[in-house]
Parts: C-alpha cells; structure tokens; sequence
C-alpha cells in the first residue's frame, strides 16, 4: 500500500465515521455508541494488561460501578449526568486503586485470582443490595439528553473515545509507556534499575478503572438503565475477546477488536440462543490459533509484543 | 446444652460437612495447578458439567444416583482430556512468550463458553439430580440429610483415594516428580507431555465429583460453577498453592468460615466469604497455610 492510498483510505475511513447518523440509522448508531464506549473500556484495560502486564478480570466491575454511581448521583441528589459521570470517574478510580495496593503485593496467578474474586465479589454485592441497586433488576437513571435521537450521544461517545484514546496514546509514548513496558518485561530488572513499582502500578489501576468508569457512567445515561449484568464474566470475556481479536500490546488492535467484535456480535444475534457459545467458540479458536490477534494473522504489519510468537523458535 | 451453643455447634457440622466437598474440588484444582503450573479458570465449569452429567444419567437415563457420580466423573474426565489436547498444548511448545497470560485467558474463555454453550442444551433453569439416599440422619446436634452426608463421605473417600495413588501409583509418583521438577522428570525419562492430559482429566473429574456430589441438594444451573470455582480458588489461597494438604484443610476451614458467617454475619454474602478470605490470607500470610512449590 503506497502513503497516498493509505492517507486517502484513512479520509475515507474517518469521513464516514464521523458522517454516520446521516446514513447509518438509527439501529446502528445505537451500536456506534456501544463502540464508542468498548472502545474506552477495552483500550484502558489494554494499557494494564497489554502494556503494563498485570492481568486483570476486574474491568467490566469497574464500568458498571461508574454506571451505578453516575446514576445514583443523578437520580438521587438530582445532580446533572455530567457531574455524576464525572463522579463516577473519581470513584472508579480511587477503587482501582484500592484493588491496585491489594494486587501490589501479589505476583502471577495470585494477582489475577484476587481480580477476578474481586469481581465476583462485587457482582454478588450489586445484587445482594438491592435496597440501592435494585438487585438483577437493574437501576433506572436518567438519559444525558433529551428526546429519543441517538446522533446526539453518538458525536459525544465519539468525542470521549477520541479523547480516551489521545490520553492513552500519549502515555503509551511517553517515558511512563516504556517504563510500564519494562514492567511487563522483567518487573525485578525494572526495580532493580530504579522504577518505583508501586507508583506506576497504582496508577495504571488507578487510571483504566477511572476510565472504565467514565465510560461507564455515560453508558448509564445513553442506555438509561444499569444492571448487575454489566460486571458478570461474560461482560468480561467480551472486553478479553475485543482486545485479543485485535492484538493484545498493540495500540490500533483494541481499537478495531472493540468495534468489529461488538459489529460482530450484532450478526451473531440471528443465531438466536446459540449465538453466546458461538461467540464463545471463536474466541477460543482465535487464542488457540492466532493469540497475537488477527492483525498479526493477517498482515504481519506491528507485531504484537504480547503473546508473541519468539520468531528464533519459530 | 444452651440453644445458641447446639446452634454454634450444627453450623459448624454442616460447614464441615460442605467443606468435603469444597476439598475435592480444590484438590483436583491443586493436581492441575502441581503438574501444569496453571491455575484452571474453566474449574467451576467441570463442576457444573459434572452436575450436568449427574442429572443426565441419574434422570434422564434412569442410571443408580451413586453410580451416576462414576459416570459424571467419567464423561468428565473425557472432555478434560480433549480440552487439554485441543487448547492447552501450546503452553508446552515453547513458542508463547507468556505462557501463564495464555493459560489465564485461555481457561477464562473457556469457562465463559462452557457456561453458555449448555444454555441451549439444558435450558438456563435449574435442574436436581436424583437424591443419593432418602431422609436424614440425627447427629446428635443436628439433622443432616442423608444425601448430604453420603455425599460428604464419598468425597473423603476420593479424596483418600486419590491421595493414596499419588504416593504409591507409579502415574502418582510420576505426577508428583513433575510437579517437583518438570526438567529433571524429563531427564528422568517420564513423559511429562503424556502427564498434562492425565493431570487435567484427574481434577476435571475431581471437580466434576463434586459438582455431581451437590446437585441433588445444590441445584445444577448453568452458572452455578462460578461460585464453586470462587470457592476453590479461595481454598488454593488459603491452604498454600500447589499443597494436597493445603487444599483439604483449607477447605475445611472455608466451609467452617462460611457456616459462621452465615450465623454471626448476613447469609446473603455468604459466597463474598471466599474473596475475604483471599484478601486477609493474602494479606498476613502470602504463602498460604502450607505453602509450598510441590505436593507434599
């Protein structure tokens, strides 16, 4: 592919992602807005898993609770949906970085069950109290804007990942990204070279459970509702499936992972009740068969560091 | 005897009663875990296929409901090894950079498939297999169904069983030495590529018991793995990873725990005990009880 018919592929690309509502529908601005908010989700969890190498299942518990707390801000001090995302946001990450010095401690397999009980642990939480959730009922809230258009939510969920993702490239970039890489690596050699562990950890816990929560928080006030269903282990095996479809490491894999995953689950609907095992189905193929994602399967262009195949072993 | 001491005392009986049962799960956890150096993920799913299985054969097909803990551990065992042979052999190729990531999604994606793909089969409601024995047994300070109990002693016979092979089976010692070392087993001339497969099919099946142990008094539904698995997890923490004796005791101690907490804290939360207990472990003992790299 020769830089000009890249530079106008990418035009292309953008022009209709940022025209959409005008020819798309309704129905699939409803699933651009979904994109817009996997696309926040999977790519925060992707700089803690992918780049700064510590495996988390609590993500999709973080987004739920900035849905719950953004909903109850809203509807019960009456506070604008702005404000309680925002709320949300701080919430979501001070939690993170509760869960963060509680997985300071642990290595390995140790961190990765202690995520995953926490996020069993909170899911049972949200339906146990029901009394201020509403148990598997689910929480009504209240919608960010007026009338029923999508368009609206659509050009902010847009904006919100377009920013999302500008934080995170920038991270990625700078001396903090490599640091987080040489963690990932070998977290003995970064310490010994004189990277305060602790400190950078708690903030890339600190930081995706933030974002996971503002994402989640809008997610509420887009979809009007917020259940228990948000923070179960499916939720979570779609942001592991987004992110390793597209190449777990990488910054684009996620983005496109989040978008062709939730495109794809759409067809998959017509598969009735079969369709989560399906959708299951592949996601182990994918890990079996190609775990650096399908860009790497396809193109080879930017290997993906993570789950890479060693070249010298073939 | 005063009511709340008889009433301390028949929550402590039924904790130990339920911690069997919890210790077969975690022990067939622990062999996986000693052998392949992974933790299984999918774990809580064997135990709900087990289930599955239990109420299939004992139900459906009419099959004794003791021995239809045999055949639930059996076709258990079966799709453990296929599992292994299908998904895991990568982590032994040597070609991962991150073998212990690829282990963790792997067996996280397979337990949300397992979870699903028996929603179209058996539907998303609850299913009971058929009870192991009739009435219940006076203990003295309490009741016990009879179901429960045979359950409870079963699984201590497996457990003992299962224990007893891995010291003086040659597959048991076997285990054990990979567990200990994988290379020097290697070097010793034992096929540790042969042993994954067995390992994982030993505590799928393990789990499986379990799961078909509990459904007649623990209903079978497609998640109720989940909470069985956040159980053995807790107990691996607990006891000390990679510890046989770590995971009965711990076990013991968990169903103790949660039995207490239903009695002096709220019930509701009595599955949230295992993520506490992760946490204090975790916290004032990182090793565990008895923790330690091998069986012992």
């Amino acid at each position: 592919m020769t830089k000009t018919t890249r530079t106008v592929l990418m035009l292309l690309l953008a022009a209709a992602v940022l025209t959409l509502p005008m020819w798309a529908g309704t129905y699939w601005t409803h699933i651009g807005v979904l994109c817009c908010y996997y696309v926040i989700v999977v790519s925060s969890w992707n700089l803690l898993v992918g780049y700064a190498g510590q495996m988390s299942f609590a993500q999709v518990s973080f987004s739920s609770l900035g849905g719950y707390v953004s909903t109850l801000t809203a509807t019960r001090l009456g506070l604008h949906p702005v404000i309680g995302m925002a709320f949300g946001a701080i919430v979501g990450a001070f939690v993170g970085y509760l869960l963060g010095i509680l997985c300071l401690r642990m290595r390995g397999v140790y961190h990765s069950l202690t995520t995953l009980a926490f996020a069993e642990a909170f899911r049972t939480m949200l339906n146990l109290e029901y009394k201020i959730t509403r148990g598997s009922l689910g929480l009504l809230g209240v919608q960010l804007f007026p009338g029923t258009s999508k368009t609206p939510y659509y050009y902010v969920g847009l904006l919100l990942a377009v920013l999302a993702l500008l934080l995170l490239y920038r991270i990625i970039r700078s001396p903090v990204g490599f640091t987080l890489r040489a963690i990932r690596e070998d977290q003995t050699a970064a310490s010994v070279a004189g990277v305060p562990l602790a400190r950078y950890k708690l903030f890339v816990f600190a930081l995706t459970a933030g974002m996971a929560a503002f994402a989640g928080g809008f997610l509420s006030h887009f979809l009007g509702v917020v259940t228990p269903d948000w923070a179960t282990q499916s939720a979570m095996s779609f942001i592991l499936a987004m992110a390793i479809m597209g190449g777990l490491g990488t910054f684009v894999g996620p983005i496109i992972g989040a978008v062709g995953v939730e495109v794809l689950v759409e067809y998959l609907r017509v598969l009735g009740r079969y369709y989560m095992s399906f959708f299951g189905l592949i996601v182990l193929l994918m890990l079996r068969f190609a775990p650096g994602g399908l860009l790497a399967l396809f193109s080879g262009f930017k290997l993906p560091t993570f789950l890479r195949r060693r070249a010298s072993q073939g | 005897m005063s009511a709340g001491l008889s009433m301390f005392l028949s929550y402590l009986v039924s904790g130990v009663i339920i911690g069997n049962i919890y210790g077969l799960m975690a022990l067939g956890l622990t062999i996986i875990l000693g052998v392949m150096k992974i933790v299984n993920f999918a774990h809580g799913e064997f135990y709900m296929l087990g289930g599955y299985a239990a109420y299939v054969s004992s139900i459906k097909l009419g099959i004794d409901p003791r021995l239809s803990i045999l055949v639930a551990m059996g076709v258990v065992f079966i799709i453990g090894v296929i599992v292994e042979r299908g998904l895991l052999t990568p982590l032994y190729a040597g070609k991962l950079d991150r073998p212990g990531d690829y282990a963790l999604l792997m067996t996280f994606a397979l337990s949300v498939f397992l979870m699903n793909v028996v929603i179209p089969i058996f539907g998303p409601y609850q299913k009971s297999s058929a009870p192991l024995a009739e009435g219940s047994v006076n203990l003295g300070v309490v009741m016990v169904g009879k179901t429960r109990l045979i359950a409870s002693l079963v699984s201590i016979l497996l457990m003992a069983i299962l224990l007893v092979a891995l010291k003086k089976t040659r597959l048991g010692i076997a285990l054990r030495a990979i567990a200990a070392d994988r290379d020097a087993a290697a070097v010793c001339g034992i096929d540790v590529n042969r042993m994954n497969p067995a390992a994982f099919g030993i505590g799928t099946a393990m789990a499986a018991a379990a799961g078909a142990l509990l459904a007649p008094s623990f209903l079978v539904y497609p998640a109720c793995g989940t909470i069985a698995a956040s159980k053995a997890n807790a107990i691996l923490v607990l006891g000390g990873m990679g510890s046989t004796k770590g995971a009965i005791v711990g076990a013991l101690l968990l169903g103790v725990f949660e039995a207490l907490g239903v009695l002096f804290l709220t019930p509701g939360y009595r599955d949230v005990y295992g993520f506490l207990v992760i946490v204090l472990v975790l916290l004032i003992k990182p090793t565990g009880l008895f923790g330690s790299q091998e069986f012992s």
